[in-house]
């Protein structure tokens, strides 16, 4: 695989067949970013609960869009796009118009009540745990986005805690890359690693 | 399971399960409550092509990833498995080589089943018999296939039935013994096993030694004391060979006069509880009374346990704070039998002080410090946790500890990554061996044995038949295994009984040394200290505890083979004759116990017309003391509900999130939300057992010590839980509970 | 004017209003929006009936379509890009409306200069205002110039460059906007000129502002009300929405056209409301005093507004 970062494409890819809505990675992000009470960086959706046969549950979070609708309406342009793909924003400028929520296909965007007079504060979404437009793992950056684990060579939480690897992060064609060898390895009698693909 | 094949453990091991083609679920909910294992299963079931077959009143998360689900009617797991039987004997799916060779006594659950036939399992259970086939069938042609169960077996008036049965059945397909195969009971806490294992129970010495006379002069051998220093701690030779009150019954124990008789004269009068576990078992209200009532309360936990707060005692209640595991080292043994290394990472924070700094505490304030570490053989010099753990492994012999030194086991768990987890070989300095060596692992150069009853592998490889527990024969029947059924390398073919200095030379086709003689006097493979016999047994081959058949005949239990009994406050009265509990018990665990009387003192469905179903939220753990301290878990499941089918609750005029009373059998009421939801069918209500800290309605809050309240609280589901206890076990019956559901 | 009485010289103001609007709208419907118009006609049927705000119009057909709609709501498609739209492109063109409409009242100033009365007798003054009309119509002015600015901070915030400013700027824009609810009933209530002549009682005519519309000004009055109630509604509902993490999909759909109905209302509201700043103010001379003193010259009212006393007359019959 091309190991080179300059070609990277970071995707996020949540298996339905294994999430078990066992709620890890939501945890898992909250505590690792310190994330206040009632924002949900991560979700899990979960659809057709108790009906036998079809409940069927999947992780969401931002999506980091190449496209991305977000950053196309945000009034102050406080978005960014990495050359990787991860969509990241400034909360330095952010208003918390909301506006980002509206056009968002995923929900991604959350707003803490904390803003003046009880109204929406500024926005907060996943950061694949890649920080913000502040130093590099500096105090502020995590005050304001989080870890900054990219930067650490190290896995985004949420997929790093995922109880059934559910949910893999990273390169696009790593990514396909598992998730082909996990169908056309169906059935076929192989045993693998625990916390591995 | 101890009492089947001679011993109580998980079978196989976690990792094991993606070499099944088939996974049976019963009475457990991994996606919940073992997320991590789960990933094992769904590997079996996406890479192996193993079907996941999950039987179980509530349709959980891990029914949502099977393939055949089967909704029965809790407590009637035998019902169910006894009409899968009868299907597997009727089709010729039985492995007969396996059960001629391997098993005794399987010809009365041949007979026994006949009555099971898929329409009367469908009249017990409420499965469909269409579904009774197809899961049957799935689980039957598919080799090998591994039985998953825990606390939704053992908690019912019958569990320990249900958990006979559940191996008798693996015994009938012959998936004992083998990869893939065996039960695989996934208990719950990282370190329930070792507590079993060093005998925090009520009726055994640790190790699963038991209380006879024998065993305390093992052990007053084993601690390097004098066995009649022991002996006059008790009150009488009576007293320190009777199996004490468990943790079901104690409230008995202190409420109920007539139990004095069956403890020396006296009530109880002092609790000393370490870990939460206090509020999981049945009737709350009951066991707020025996609280408000003993002498003497003392709880060592690192949390408020939530059982001092339902209290309302005015003295002489204490609250000990412990630390917790990353604040101090020592080894936890996985459901799996696995050891493993817990390094500690930060010395005790606050007032916290390790359990085993509090025990010694209180030994040097009561004068026996002296004798309780002389064990470990340093006398006041000790290093712990080393010197404890040798000690252990010194001691269980029962259980093959010899192996698990501290130093094997701090080796594998610093080369953790030098281990697959699938065969859980390891690479490496760790050739050979096996993660964590699970027991029995019976010499220092033993690997460990991953998969019990393997007569695939050599003993020293981790092979061994089943235990010779119970006997050499019965009414004129072998209960050793058969000619041609050995670990490999045997030097006997067959059969052999435990291993004893008497027919050591025999079996093991050697002579000993004059020394050696001497040495192994009068013991067996379960007190020689020399491990002369082991070695000996070892090296020719021979599993030390023998090799027998498993029995499906436990003759002295009650049931002698397992029966289906309706649950002492069964949803469906007209099968009460049929099916009646047993008479009631005296003297069990030192408490006189009510069954039959119980179940026939009202026809219960009238006033309390649905079944509890309860069981562990994945948010939560245990009763929620730590997990709702955590503000994202609590901001994830914040708040006490009940699941309930929006058929029944329009029937009951109850709306979605709206507030309910649940009543329970006894005197205990709870007030809760109403949540509609599938999972459940229409005749059942489904209570996270995770919370506490609010009382029939009133918050707790102002009890607990400033500043240790946890973010969330919740009724405790066991304040409507019943009154049952299992008739060998006396684990509480909280799987069948009925209740009566009012809007509030 | 000549040819005062035609249908068309006394209806010219709504008939201008329908065919500029109706143009406008045209060009921006055929050409400029990607609205799913069917989705949105459907949505709003089905909210009608009940079937609450979800915007699930066809049920799902499989299980991968049913996540979709819990998680993002359904038919992306259908609303949301056109927000992105509105939000990006045509909020320049907003701009160069507003230029387009001052042109418009610079070659109206040109050609028909400012209106003024001849005042011979200043002390002669008639009570035209009371202390309650101006203090509604004022805090009214005051509230919408606060909505106006901090509404337009939002939509070119890429002028502003965002930070801490136009954030708190945004917070007061919801918090103004809910102070307005009020406010703009009172106003909407006391405006209802044409009341005076549905009903003719003593309250209604204490309560309502004095004079008679003219059909311009009845125009701004409709347009005030309805695309204020269309402000209103949309804004306060979306604040109130505030979607928690978990039900995000539940009326995400739903929202969106409210932010939509927002955009609109705003856009047309300024419209009207530049209209008539231009037509009291800049066309007329002497209208902004009386605003303040409640008080007008007699002759001033004789020249310019005359429906005026006819109204105080009628009353003083009463």
């Amino acid at each position: 695989m091309n190991n080179k970062p300059d070609f990277a494409r970071m995707k996020f890819y949540c298996d339905e067949n294994l999430c078990i809505d066992c709620n890890g990675c939501v945890v898992a992000c909250k505590e690792a970013h310190e994330v206040p009470v009632g924002v949900n960086r991560r979700k899990v959706v979960t659809i057709n609960e108790g009906i036998v046969g079809q409940e069927i549950s999947v992780s969401m979070a931002c999506m980091h869009c190449a496209d991305a609708p977000c950053q196309q309406v945000c009034p102050t342009d406080c978005f960014y796009i990495r050359a990787d793909g991860i969509v990241l924003h400034d909360k330095d400028k952010c208003i918390g118009c909301g506006y980002c929520l509206f056009a968002c296909p995923f929900g991604a965007p959350q707003f803490p009540k904390d803003g003046a007079f009880g109204t929406k504060g500024k926005m907060d979404k996943c950061t694949m745990c890649a920080g913000g437009p502040e130093e590099t793992n500096s105090h502020e950056e995590f005050e304001k986005y989080g870890q900054n684990r990219i930067s650490e060579g190290k896995v985004p939480m949420c997929a790093s805690m995922c109880s059934t690897k559910a949910l893999l992060v990273g390169d696009a064609d790593e990514v396909t890359l598992i998730k082909t060898y996990r169908a056309v390895s169906k059935g076929k009698g192989i045993a693998t690693e625990a916390m591995g693909w | 399971m101890a009492n089947t094949w001679g011993y109580g453990a998980m079978t196989n091991h976690i990792g094991d399960m993606q070499n099944s083609k088939a996974i049976i679920i019963f009475g457990a909910n991994p996606a919940s409550n073992h997320p991590i294992a789960m990933q094992h299963i769904l590997k079996a079931k996406e890479q192996n092509g193993a079907k996941i077959i999950v039987i179980d009143p509530r349709y959980t998360k891990t029914a949502a990833k099977s393939d055949v689900y089967c909704r029965i009617r809790t407590g009637t797991d035998i019902a169910f498995m006894y009409g899968m039987i009868r299907l597997i004997r009727d089709n010729n799916w039985v492995d007969k080589s396996f059960i001629a060779d391997r098993v005794y006594g399987m010809e009365d659950i041949f007979t026994e089943c006949e009555k099971f036939t898929p329409e009367h399992v469908e009249d017990v259970t409420g499965c469909p018999k269409e579904l009774l086939i197809q899961a049957t069938t799935a689980f039957a042609t598919a080799e090998p296939g591994c039985l998953i169960w825990n606390q939704g077996w053992t908690q019912h008036t019958i569990g320990s039935s249900n958990t006979r049965l559940g191996s008798i059945l693996q015994l009938t397909l012959g998936n004992m013994g083998k990869p893939g195969g065996g039960c695989n009971i996934l208990r719950g806490h990282d370190n329930v096993q070792a507590s079993t294992d060093l005998g925090c129970l009520a009726d055994t010495l640790p190790g699963y030694y038991g209380l006879s006379e024998g065993s305390w002069k093992y052990f007053s051998k084993q601690w390097n004391v004098d066995y009649d220093w022991l002996k006059g701690r008790f009150k009488s030779k009576k007293m320190m060979e009777s199996k004490g009150f468990s943790l079901g019954l104690w409230i008995h124990g202190v409420l109920e006069k007539e139990n004095a008789a069956n403890n020396a004269d006296t009530p109880l009068k002092a609790l000393v509880c370490i870990g939460n576990g206090i509020s999981t078992i049945t009737q709350t209200h009951k066991v707020k009374e025996a609280l408000d009532k003993l002498d003497l309360v003392v709880f060592i936990d690192p949390f408020v346990n939530d059982a001092a707060v339902i209290t309302t005692r005015g003295d002489n209640m204490f609250l000990l704070p412990a630390a917790t595991q990353v604040e101090t080292s020592g080894t936890v043994v996985n459901t799996a039998r696995s050891a493993q290394w817990r390094t500690k990472v930060v010395e005790p924070l606050y007032e916290a002080r390790e359990d085993q700094e509090i025990l010694f505490d209180f030994a040097k304030r009561m004068g026996f410090y002296k004798e309780y570490v002389a064990g470990m053989g340093k006398g006041e010099k000790f290093t712990w946790p080393e010197d404890a753990t040798n000690e252990i492994a010194r001691s269980l012999k029962t259980i093959g500890f010899q192996g698990r030194t501290a130093e094997r086991i701090k080796k594998h768990t610093e080369n953790w990554h030098l281990f697959d987890s699938v065969s859980l070989k390891g690479k490496g300095v760790t050739e050979k061996e096996y993660y964590g060596l699970p027991w029995p692992c019976w010499t220092e150069k033993h690997p460990g044995s991953p998969v019990l009853y393997n007569i695939n592998l050599p003993v020293s490889q981790g092979g061994m038949g089943f235990r010779n527990r119970f006997g050499t024969e019965r009414n004129g029947s072998d209960l050793l295994s058969a000619k041609g059924s050995a670990p490999v390398g045997s030097k006997i073919d067959g059969g052999y009984a435990e291993i004893t200095y008497k027919n050591i030379e025999e079996l093991a086709g050697i002579t000993l040394t004059a020394a050696e003689k001497k040495a192994v006097e009068g013991k067996n493979w379960k007190t020689d200290d020399s491990g002369i016999l082991v070695d000996k047994a070892i090296e020719a081959g021979l599993a030390p505890y023998g090799n027998a058949r498993a029995r499906t005949i436990v003759w002295n239990f009650i049931d002698n083979i397992p029966k289906h009994r309706e649950p002492l406050h069964s949803f469906r009265p007209d099968l009460v004759k049929q099916y009646p509990a047993v008479k009631d018990r005296k003297n069990h665990y030192r408490t006189n116990v009510r069954y039959e009387s119980e179940q026939n003192a009202q026809e219960w469905v009238k006033d309390y017309p649905i079944n509890i179903v309860s069981g562990r939220i994945v948010e939560h753990m245990g009763t929620g003391t730590e997990t709702r301290a955590s503000k994202y878990l609590a901001e994830l499941s914040g708040e006490m509900y009940g699941e309930v089918h929006p058929n029944l609750a329009a029937k009951l005029g109850i709306k979605d999130n709206e507030m309910m009373w649940v009543y329970g059998t006894g005197e205990g009421k709870i007030k809760i939300r109403c949540k509609y939801s599938l999972r459940v069918d229409e005749n059942s209500v489904f209570l996270p057992q995770n919370f506490s800290g609010v009382w029939s309605g009133e918050s707790l809050e102002s009890k607990y010590p400033k500043g240790t309240a946890p973010y969330s609280f919740g009724e405790s589901s066991n304040q409507v839980t019943s009154y049952g206890y299992d008739q060998q076990t006396s684990c509480p019956e909280t799987k069948c509970s009925l209740v009566r559901l009012e809007r509030a | 004017m000549e040819n005062t009485n035609s249908f068309f010289s006394r209806n010219k103001a709504y008939i201008l209003t329908l065919v500029g609007l109706g143009i406008v709208g045209f060009i921006f419907v055929k050409y400029m929006m990607i609205m799913d118009w069917k989705y949105i006609f459907d949505f709003v049927l089905s909210m009608a009936s009940g079937a609450g705000v979800a915007g699930v119009i066809t049920p799902p057909a499989s299980g991968y379509e049913a996540m979709v709609n819990t998680a993002f709501g359904q038919n992306y498609e259908a609303i949301a890009p056109e927000i992105i739209r509105a939000s990006n492109e045509r909020q320049e063109y907003i701009w160069w409306v507003f230029v387009g409409e001052i042109a418009i009242f610079c070659v109206m100033y040109t050609l028909y200069g400012r209106k003024s009365a001849t005042v011979t007798n200043p002390d002669d003054q008639v009570q035209v205002f009371s202390l309650f009309h101006r203090a509604i119509i004022w805090l009214n002015v005051i509230i919408i110039i606060t909505l106006a600015i901090t509404g337009f901070n939002i939509t070119w915030a890429l002028r502003s460059g965002g930070g801490e400013l136009p954030y708190l700027l945004r917070s007061m824009h919801e918090m103004t906007g809910i102070i307005w609810l009020p406010f703009w009933l009172l106003l909407s209530i006391i405006a209802f000129k044409d009341a005076k002549l549905l009903f003719n009682n003593s309250v209604i005519n204490k309560i309502i502002l004095l004079g008679k519309y003219k059909p311009m000004k009845r125009v701004i009055y409709i347009a005030f009300v309805a695309m204020g109630a269309g402000l209103l509604v949309s804004g306060i509902i979306i604040w109130f929405l505030h979607p928690d993490a978990f039900t995000h999909g539940q009326f995400i759909q739903f929202k969106r056209m409210l932010l939509y109905v927002h955009f609109g209302s705003s856009v047309l509201i300024m419209f009207f409301l530049m209209d008539f700043l231009y037509s009291v103010l800049v066309s007329v001379k002497g209208n902004l005093k009386g605003l303040i003193t409640g008080k007008y010259p007699r002759e001033h009212l004789e020249q310019l507004a005359p429906d005026v006393l006819v109204d105080i007359e009628n009353i003083k019959g009463n």
